[in-house]
């Protein structure tokens, strides 16, 4: 970008510099102020919001961890997301696979049946599904929810893969099937291997969506105090502690710090597989 | 028995099986709950359109804020893409990241926090800065309340729609604005003549998604608002959750259900429309 090369910068980069420090800062501030008033105790958060903490004090944190019960909140949410994330693109990659290789009818009209529900918003189909998955007995349990996820999903990962799929060279498939190699042996063996870069992507992507979401578990979990995803709980904590803001800021740090670190290691994924999803 | 069995089954049960599900119960008074229910016919959609002033509330507030947002989060986004243009290439991806970073964090989470800014935070920051802030009360008002969660959504996603307007605009050849500056043109007129008519297909991405996203804001009325003062931030899918699972009124709610189905889907039609032509362009 002929913007970038440092001899044609001058006045306009320091200007651009100066504002974009300023946006930065904005973003930091709410963050920023969520940390310090974690650290106070009670009585010193009400004479001010903005000040500093005079110590370091854990005790809102020690409380909001015991309080929301934390942990077995962080494994209720690990384990729906790993398992929703892992149907979705076993399902989804396969599904893709051959819906890219068959050129029929059918296999024409499937996809078109997958890509139109992805306009469909959740809230219109929400209020059916919720009475199926009562009718199903699978509410207030894990194994319900994770089938689920796998169906709101799959449209938007077999469409990216899909895509993908078509630029795959047949010769490999082709010489598999020759040596006699059922579809799925082919498709795990050969096919899925090379399908490995969109699919990570795409796992990332559902995983960071499943875990930060909060409506379908409090629709399909809620009733069993057992199954409390990260969310959730915090909603839990914010409803408890309405005026105590310090216990139920702690608890608010401590459900940043896992979507933080995550983001600090995938970003590269993160921010190019939302532009190839939003780009396509 | 073939791979997609299993997809195809899954998607049938949860998609088109809750789809059609969602138009059945628009024509009946079921109240979510009881096991019986009756056929009212289009009675719900009449009710809607005559009767409902809440609704026509709710809708007003739906597009006021769709509106808002998508103009706010697509001009922010380009300003920002465009000045990160500008600087070195090292603080351009710090400052990249810090302002993509909320974009992770959970809508919940968002909310508090911003619940949290603007009530205590902001109200002592009024007092300490005494004229520089104005002295707002933010949720007593619903012009207010509605400026509270478009900034909340913007700050959470504006970093989103950045990241595509860098895209697009790192993809543009350099050998346009070499040619541009041989022709002595200055800054603003690469901006508008080369930069801009070049990352129109970013734009009409950016303009469908913020208006899809926008439609299906949830939690930050739930949590912030709960849809007031009045029916001033009373989001349509915020709306829906209210009338089926706190009014219970499931067969009322399943019918405001399909008219957001039907805006959403009517703005994809024409999103997949404006992308066609793009291509048949290029």
């Amino acid at each position: 970008m002929i913007e970038n090369d440092p001899s044609k910068r001058g006045t306009k980069g320091i200007v651009a510099t100066i504002i974009l420090a300023v946006v930065s800062l904005f973003m930091l501030l709410p963050i920023f102020f969520a940390v310090i008033n974690s650290f106070k105790p009670y009585s010193e958060m009400m004479t001010s919001f903005i000040s500093f903490p005079s110590k370091i004090d854990l005790s809102n944190y020690a409380k909001a961890w015991k309080v929301a019960n934390y942990q077995k909140s962080f494994w209720v949410s690990l384990v729906i997301t790993a398992f929703s994330t892992i149907g979705t693109i076993i399902f989804a990659s396969m599904a893709a696979y051959k819906l890219a290789r068959t050129k029929t009818k059918l296999s024409n009209a499937l996809f078109m049946i997958f890509v139109f529900s992805m306009t469909i918003p959740f809230h219109a189909i929400m209020i059916p599904l919720v009475q199926l998955a009562n009718r199903m007995h699978i509410t207030q349990s894990i194994q319900g929810i994770i089938p689920i996820y796998w169906g709101m999903y799959i449209p938007f990962a077999i469409f990216m893969l899909h895509g993908f799929v078509k630029s795959v060279p047949l010769e490999l498939e082709e010489a598999a099937m020759l040596e006699g190699s059922s579809p799925f042996h082919t498709f795990f063996k050969i096919v899925f291997p090379l399908m490995k870069t969109p699919a990570a992507t795409l796992a990332i992507l559902d995983a960071l969506a499943i875990w930060n979401d909060f409506l379908m578990p409090m629709l399909i979990l809620s009733g069993n105090p057992n199954l409390k995803t990260i969310p959730m709980t915090q909603v839990n904590l914010f409803g408890q502690y309405t005026s105590e803001w310090n216990v139920a800021i702690a608890g608010l740090v401590l459900g940043l710090i896992p979507c933080l670190i995550f983001f600090l290691f995938m970003q590269k994924n993160i921010v190019g597989g939302l532009i190839a999803g939003a780009v396509k | 028995m073939d791979v997609y069995t299993p997809c195809v089954f899954v998607i049938y049960i949860i998609y088109v099986g809750s789809f059609t599900g969602t138009f059945i119960y628009s024509i009946t008074n079921w109240d979510g709950i009881s096991v019986s229910y009756e056929m009212v016919g289009l009675k719900n959609y009449v009710r809607l359109f005559t009767e409902d002033a809440a609704f026509r509330n709710s809708l007003g507030a739906s597009f006021m804020f769709v509106g808002g947002y998508t103009i706010l989060v697509n001009l922010i986004a380009l300003g920002l893409a465009l000045l990160l243009n500008l600087i070195s290439k090292k603080i351009k991806s710090i400052i990249r990241s810090i302002i993509f970073m909320p974009n992770v964090v959970s809508l919940i989470m968002v909310s508090f926090i911003w619940q949290f800014m603007f009530t205590k935070v902001y109200d002592e920051l009024t007092v300490v800065n005494g004229g520089l802030l104005p002295d707002v009360t933010w949720f007593s008002k619903g012009s207010t309340a509605m400026v509270t969660i478009i900034i909340t959504l913007l700050w959470q996603s504006v970093g989103y729609f950045m990241v595509i307007y860098i895209a697009g605009i790192e993809s543009i050849d350099k050998t346009y604005y070499e040619a541009a500056m041989i022709d002595g043109a200055g800054y603003w007129q690469r901006t508008c003549r080369i930069t801009l008519p070049l990352i129109l297909p970013s734009i009409t991405v950016n303009i469908f998604l913020a208006i899809s996203g926008a439609f299906k804001t949830f939690e930050i009325p739930y949590l912030m608002t709960r849809g007031g003062p009045g029916n001033s931030t009373n989001l349509i899918a915020y709306n829906i959750y209210r009338e089926a699972y706190m009014s219970n009124h499931a067969g009322y709610a399943s019918a405001k259900a399909v008219i957001l189905c039907l805006i959403v889907m009517f703005i994809a039609f024409f999103q997949i429309r404006a992308m066609k032509r793009k291509e048949v362009e290029v």
